[in-house]
């Protein structure tokens, strides 16, 4: 029998949502200072409109849906996908009144696309956007890195069922005993790195002949984006507008950064380096890197489209490593993976785009913890088959401590691999039942679903609005790992059914 | 006789291959088709959008022709003359017209697709942007200031109310 939810569930759900779209408009005082400083009056209106309508549902849902009583599992879990939907449709009101998008769908795809660190884009004109919208297009990319709500809970919202509002983001692994402070450490983290960063990419950009105050502001939206591995940029041909090799080299590094596990990050933190080499993440990451590459290199060697291997390196190793971590980075043009790259080397940045970052981290896809745990499975059922029955075959993995290898570990792990397989399956489908060819429909549905932002060509703003909304769902579901938004729909449905 | 025909064979031949230089490129056709016009000396024309990038003696700048920007890599000089708006947000850039030779993967260049240039004249002037603020934006803007800023005040009195009221 499913139960009926009651009003007491929906009050405490629309309670913290409220919470969640009042720190929503909070967070757009950094684009209208942005816009103050460099007199973009009409851009600083759109994000004051966006900001009042954020306060006034805000408070609107704070007031009326007021409640003192606990999160429980089931709620949290709703917070973090509602919140996800809900941050992506007020963060497009300030894009949408840009003028840079066609219809509103457009806008909140792009922010659905920023919240969730893919970097897919339908943006119009984009070397002609203002310094405030580029700066929330990758300030939400910065948000959506370290989540929504660990944004909320470092600020906003200081409660006992915190964690189960964290976990719906996809980070079921606590850093610190407490969450909110493990939240804090997120931010920490990424600030520290954010201005290290920026002041690396910064002299890059002005060696390289930007202009001061360009060079810094390019310096740290390039930053926010790659850190989260999210991949918008404020150029329209991304990475490649700036031709140069050590922009390219601080990028890899960086994506590389956010593509590791905070509890890595923590563990190197506090003193812990040999978990560097140590950790099943780690090791499993390094190894997939180093495949997928070989056999990019392989097919970019055999088309023989680059002079000499320096050439074939910057550009094979850097698309696929910015596929692997989910940034989306790229140094060729779109289409040039259809028209250069067809064969082994596409098939090979596909592979990486579905394997996918570490757990706990700023990138998406399978991951490479679940990869690691299910080969250690398999290793050990081929040593149980190898051996005589009698004997008792432990698989041990490290993660952080010594683990041993139980069922749990791989059901877990297999459960959503499996259930990001079938989505880069059902989004291939619908690009392929829209007439886009196979080979660009798996393409273009595995870097929606694992939140990478390449593209071979079909995501533009006169693609198909059924493919839209296809991948805005593939990119939502896809950041948030699947269970938050089942619980959604499980809500749904006893709403509809429950008795 | 046999004058005549080399002459209208060389003439048709001169022809052909100045109406192919005159064909301006487009960037979709140079990514589409870049192994065909690899190495080859195309025309390309767009707006200068960004920054131009001075590198030694040369400099980058990036030239959009409405679908995608094509990197173009030339003499200092050639592109300081040219060039006088570049486009962002307060500027539509320079229309150029630039010639050079095409790279599919540029061996100088780390394997980038680009143009090395040798010509570049201006077909259009930028002009700067105008951005008027929008009079609806202002009344929108303050009319929800003015009902979030109420909502906000009532909120606070009903909280101080409900606190007052518990405590007699």
């Amino acid at each position: 029998m499913i139960l009926r939810p009651k009003y007491s569930d929906i009050k405490i759900i629309c309670y913290y949502l409220g919470k969640i779209i009042l720190g929503m408009g909070l967070c757009m005082a950094l684009p209208v200072l942005t816009g103050m400083m460099f007199g973009e009056w009409d851009a600083v209106l759109d994000f004051v409109i966006a900001m009042m309508v954020c306060f006034l549902f805000g408070f609107s849902f704070i007031r009326l849906f007021y409640t003192t009583e606990t999160l429980g599992w089931a709620h949290g879990l709703m917070v973090a996908s509602v919140s996800w939907l809900m941050a992506a449709f007020f963060g497009a009101i300030p894009l949408y009144l840009s003028g840079h998008f066609l219809s509103f769908l457009d806008a909140y795809f792009e922010s659905m696309s920023g919240f969730a660190t893919t970097g897919l884009s339908l943006i119009q004109q984009l070397d002609h956007v203002s310094f405030s919208h580029n700066m929330w297009r990758h300030f939400i990319m910065f948000i959506g890195g370290q989540g929504v709500v660990v944004i909320a809970l470092t600020f906003l919202i200081k409660t006992a069922g915190a964690f189960t509002m964290y976990a719906g983001e996809a980070r079921d692994e606590k850093i610190l005993p407490n969450v909110i402070h493990t939240a804090r450490f997120i931010w920490l983290v990424s600030l520290v790195y954010l201005a290290l960063g920026t002041a690396a990419l910064t002299a890059v950009g002005i060696f390289e002949g930007l202009p001061f105050k360009k060079a810094i502001f390019h310096a740290m939206w390039i930053f926010m984006a790659a850190w989260d591995t999210g991949g918008f940029t404020p150029q329209s041909q991304n990475i490649l507008y700036y031709h140069s090799m050590g922009l390219e080299i601080i990028t890899i590094s960086v994506m590389f950064l956010g593509a590791l596990n905070f509890k890595l990050h923590y563990a190197v933190w506090t003193g812990n380096k040999k978990e560097l080499i140590k950790n099943i993440e780690v090791i499993t990451l390094f190894i997939t890197i180093i495949t997928t590459f070989s056999l990019c290199a392989v097919g970019l060697a055999r088309a023989g489209i680059y002079p000499h291997a320096i050439s074939l390196f910057r550009k094979g190793f850097y698309q696929v490593i910015s596929g692997h971590v989910g940034t989306g980075y790229s140094t060729i043009y779109a289409r040039q993976f259809i028209t250069e790259w067809a064969g082994l080397p596409i098939i090979a940045t596909i592979i990486a785009m579905a394997l996918g970052g570490c757990a706990c981290s700023t990138a998406g896809g399978i991951k490479a913890l679940r990869i690691g745990i299910i080969f250690k499975a398999l290793r050990q059922d081929i040593k149980k088959m190898l051996l005589p029955e009698d004997v008792v075959v432990i698989q041990k993995f490290h993660h952080i401590r010594d683990i041993i290898l139980e069922d749990k570990h791989l059901r877990s792990a297999a459960m959503i691999a499996l259930c990001y397989l079938l989505l880069y399956f059902v989004g291939a489908l619908a690009g392929m039942i829209l007439g886009y060819s196979p080979l660009e429909s798996l393409f273009e549905s595995v870097s929606a679903t694992a939140n990478v932002g390449l593209s071979c060509g079909i995501t533009n703003a006169y693609m198909p609005a059924l493919l839209k909304l296809t991948y805005i769902f593939q990119m939502w579901i896809g950041r948030l790992e699947f269970m938050s938004v089942f619980v959604l729909f499980g809500f749904i449905i006893s709403m509809v059914k429950g008795k | 006789m046999k004058k005549i025909v080399v002459y209208v064979l060389c003439s048709m031949f001169y022809v052909l291959c100045l109406s192919a230089w005159a064909e301006i490129i487009t960037s979709k056709d140079l990514i589409e088709n870049a192994k065909m016009h690899d190495n080859s000396v195309v025309q390309f024309q767009g707006e200068v959008i960004g920054d131009i990038m001075a590198r030694g003696d040369n400099v980058w700048v990036n030239i959009k022709d409405g679908t995608d920007a094509i990197g173009i890599y030339s003499k200092k000089d050639l592109i300081a003359k040219a060039v006088r708006y570049k486009g962002d947000y307060n500027y539509k850039g320079d229309i150029l017209l630039v010639k050079g030779v095409f790279h599919r993967a540029c061996p100088q260049h780390g394997g980038d697709l680009d143009i090395h240039i040798y010509e570049a004249s201006k077909i259009m002037d930028g002009f700067k942007t105008p951005h008027e603020i929008s009079f609806s934006k202002i009344v929108t803007a303050f009319s929800l200031a003015l009902a979030a800023m109420g909502l906000a005040v009532l909120s606070a009195f009903r909280r101080n109310y409900g606190r007052k009221n518990k405590g007699s």
